[in-house]
């Protein structure tokens, strides 16, 4: 092992101690208030200032990511080049995703009269330009070719598919391409075991995306069939294992042909239709399965990997608890649909 | 005040009110028919109101629970995010229309909001549950409203009928009661003075 890479260990091994433990979690779901949720959390690593502390659980849930980047960054600073090259895009990368969509929203239905706000997460952009300058772009079109000089220039392609079919999954679909290439790219430079566990990872949450995209589509367009870069990267299930889906074939019978996780993790969908808890299933093994390579390995990649998916559940489960107490839902509905880390683990 | 102040025992007068509670009574009978015209439509309205109100509040608890498992999972500002994509929301048009003479608002849906393609998975699938009873959630309100009028319609007339019957319609049969017996005793005592004038002037002849 690298000292590079031993050095980042041991910092990943103390900044454990920043997790929240099972004692506090019980707490936290105990609370009975908002008021009261935050002040258990004001006991935490999580502590706030009196004069900056969340007052609602959208500024909470902004406060979160602020934390989870810092992190992040910490860890990216002191880990070896490459890893801290694949974090940057495994972790930071999505999230600017999910801001440029958020930014493409606001375009998409500028003259609504619907009351809005923005609400980006606290990610510097890692391959886009500024937001503010994004945000200046009046249309889509303008939006689009202001990404041009950047690694997510093929979203024009969607372009005109997103006209087509006035919708905005097309420019979705070519953003998580990129990301899917870059991601790709960084993945061949980290070790081979890591790799494996890393894919592993990624083959699970993009599968099961395709699967609740397949279902979402057959929901109301059953009488046509999607375009054929709908489902640009699949996996252990097909394109065309997809497009039966599609077509009404039942997903009892796809996921009996892939392996039993994917049979867990899309059992909720399969009884109750359930896309939600299928999504806290997908976040759950996610979870357990890095806990589970850490525990074979826990003095390399595994031990900073599956500390980062640990602190991004973490950080997870507390805006959802934050805004369950905040809208006063029931404990027991929480713990449905909430991955509690240091609870499972 | 007696009903019967102010009035004059003539013939005319009597024509009068009897030509006028005649009025009153075909009029209250036309009330009778509107009363029992709009008792049915409430009975129904409400039979109706009350299974749709059950279905609708079973659906809207389903679609809640949808929107917070939602909320729970992709976060507040996520959903925040996606909602906004949503653009042509609903357009509805109010208009009266009018059963038994009673006025009440008509919706009818002018455009539905579009949400194919703009939402994940999770968000999308509430929307339709919501787009499903949307529409149904709007009928609700117009046959409330409609049930509402109705019902004070029917209280109104129901004390339209009832002052009718039980004070208007006794207080002219009253009046023409005494009028006919003032003018029968008139017209007894005019029999009498006719009978004895006959009488004296039958003897002065003799």
């Amino acid at each position: 092992m690298s000292p590079g890479l031993s050095y980042a260990v041991i910092r990943c091994h103390a900044m454990r101690a920043e997790l929240l433990n099972p004692a506090v979690f019980k707490t936290l779901v105990e609370a009975k208030t908002y008021e009261e949720y935050m002040d258990v959390l004001n006991t935490t690593s999580y502590a706030t200032g009196s004069d900056t502390r969340p007052r609602t659980a959208l500024e909470l849930e902004g406060f979160l990511n602020q934390v989870f980047i810092a992190r992040l960054q910490r860890i990216v600073s002191f880990s070896p080049q490459r890893i801290a090259e694949f974090l940057r895009i495994f972790f930071l990368m999505r999230l600017e995703i999910q801001n440029l969509m958020r930014i493409v929203r606001l375009r998409f239905s500028p003259d609504s009269g619907w009351t809005r706000t923005l609400a980006l997460i606290p990610v510097e952009p890692l391959f886009s330009i500024p937001y503010g300058r994004l945000l200046e772009q009046g249309t889509i079109e303008g939006f689009v070719e202001a990404l041009e000089p950047t690694i997510y220039k093929d979203v024009k392609n969607g372009l005109n598919m997103a006209k087509q079919h006035d919708a905005l999954w097309p420019l979705e679909v070519y953003l998580n391409s990129a990301f899917h290439v870059r991601a790709s790219g960084v993945i061949s430079g980290l070790d081979p075991s890591d790799r494996v566990i890393v894919r592993e990872i990624l083959k699970t949450e993009t599968d099961v995306e395709n699967v609740l995209a397949a279902l979402s589509w057959r929901r109301k367009l059953r009488d046509r069939l999607p375009p054929p870069d709908f489902f640009p990267y699949a996996y252990r299930v097909t394109p065309m294992q997809l497009i039966e889906l599609i077509e009404g074939a039942s997903l009892a019978d796809i996921t009996k042909t892939v392996n039993q996780v994917y049979i867990r993790i899309l059992e909720p969908m399969v009884e109750l239709d359930d896309v939600s808890l299928v999504r806290r299933n997908l976040r759950q093994y996610v979870y357990e399965y890095a806990e589970r390579c850490r525990t074979q390995d826990d003095f390399g990649f595994p031990c900073i990997f599956s500390l980062l998916v640990s602190f991004e559940t973490e950080k997870d489960a507390l805006v959802a608890l934050g805004w369950g107490k905040e809208q006063r839902i029931s404990t027991e509905k929480l713990l449905r649909y909430t991955v509690l880390p240091s609870v499972l683990g | 005040m007696s009903v019967l102040s102010g009035v004059r025992p003539t013939k005319g007068y009597l024509l009068e009110m009897q030509k006028r509670l005649s009025f009153i009574q075909r009029g209250c009978e036309f009330l009778k028919l509107k009363r029992d015209h709009l008792a049915k439509e409430l009975t129904v309205s409400l039979d109706v109101l009350r299974g749709r109100r059950d279905t609708i509040n079973e659906k809207l608890k389903q679609v809640y629970d949808e929107i917070v498992t939602a909320y729970l999972v992709l976060g507040p500002s996520e959903v925040r995010s996606q909602t906004s994509s949503v653009r042509d929301g609903y357009q509805i048009d109010v208009l009266p229309k009018s059963v038994m003479g009673v006025r009440y608002p008509s919706i009818s849906v002018i455009s539905r909001a579009k949400v194919e393609g703009r939402l994940d998975p999770a968000l999308s699938k509430t929307a339709s549950l919501m787009a499903e009873i949307f529409e149904d959630v709007l009928r609700l309100a117009e046959f409330e409203a409609r049930a509402e009028r109705v019902a004070d319609e029917l209280g109104k007339t129901n004390r339209k009928v009832n002052a009718l019957e039980n004070v208007v319609i006794p207080s002219y049969s009253q009046v023409i009661k005494f009028i006919q017996d003032k003018l029968d005793e008139e017209s007894l005592e005019e029999l009498v003075r006719t009978k004895l004038i006959g009488g004296a002037a039958a003897r002065r002849r003799e």
